[in-house]
């Protein structure tokens, strides 16, 4: 039925971009502590970066959001709500398999600043004691 | 039946400029702090970079959403009609994304070989 694939679009559009824009802002709120952890407190090129990676998460689900939408044979109501539930589902755990890969990255980047900090102040400690032993 | 595909361009082409200038315009803004850094403070690097990186992206992206005008299907219905708009602008931002992340990694391996490039 040409009304009901109408209404499934309609009810479709608006549910994936509110999950979208809830994720990012829920995600990206709470990566700032890791960004500023990853670039040492510099508070300005963290938050470009975290800006920089909500863009890319925005583009990267509603662009997946929007190529997915087409929907073959809605004859009834009932199987409208399949269909919609369907697509839906499969978009939520999209989104979920997302949130974690870029959880990941956050990750990884804070154990790598981490560990690089730790080789610096090493190095920094046997400069100093190679400079403080006695001649 | 030709009238469709007309109203499904004019929306298209709005919506995918719409998109490309605001994504371009919050890139642009936000990555020159992110360039500055890679290019260690570098004035006279990281500003032109900037800009044309900005310029490349226009192109591309604009280029590209008109170029798939050519090979859109027949539109009769209504919801073929959201459909196919809906669906070709997924593909740009899609496309849009996969250039966004392309350049931070390649920025970020610019600043891992920084000191091999430009010394």
């Amino acid at each position: 039925m040409e009304n009901l694939t109408i209404i499934g679009y309609t009810i479709y559009l608006p549910i994936v971009i509110l999950m979208t824009v809830l994720v990012a802002h829920s995600l990206f709120k709470n990566s700032r502590v890791f960004m500023l952890d990853i670039f040492n407190q510099r508070e300005e090129i963290a938050l470009s970066t975290n800006q920089l990676f909500k863009t890319g998460f925005y583009l990267l689900n509603i662009g997946m959001a929007f190529l997915i939408i087409e929907m073959y044979n809605v004859e009834t109501t009932q199987s409208l709500f399949e269909k919609l539930s369907a697509k839906i589902g499969g978009f939520s755990i999209y989104l979920g398999v997302m949130l974690f890969i870029n959880l990941f990255f956050f990750f990884r980047g804070k154990r790598k600043a981490a560990q690089q900090r730790r080789e610096t102040q090493e190095l920094s400690e046997m400069r100093t004691k190679v400079r403080m032993r006695p001649q | 039946m030709e009238k469709l595909n007309i109203i499904a361009y004019l929306i298209y082409l709005s919506i995918t400029f719409y998109i490309t200038v605001i994504v371009g315009k919050n890139l642009y803004h936000h990555g020159v702090h992110y360039l500055k850094d890679i290019f260690d403070g570098n004035k006279d690097i990281y500003i032109p970079v900037n800009k044309i990186l900005l310029t490349g992206y226009y192109l591309l992206n604009l280029g590209y959403a008109m170029y798939m005008l050519n090979s859109w299907e027949e539109i009769t219905t209504k919801s073929e009609l959201i459909k196919s708009i809906i669906e070709n602008s997924g593909k740009i931002i899609l496309i849009l994304a996969v250039i966004h992340y392309n350049n931070l990694l390649t920025f970020s391996l610019v600043k891992k070989y920084n000191h091999k490039l430009f010394n």
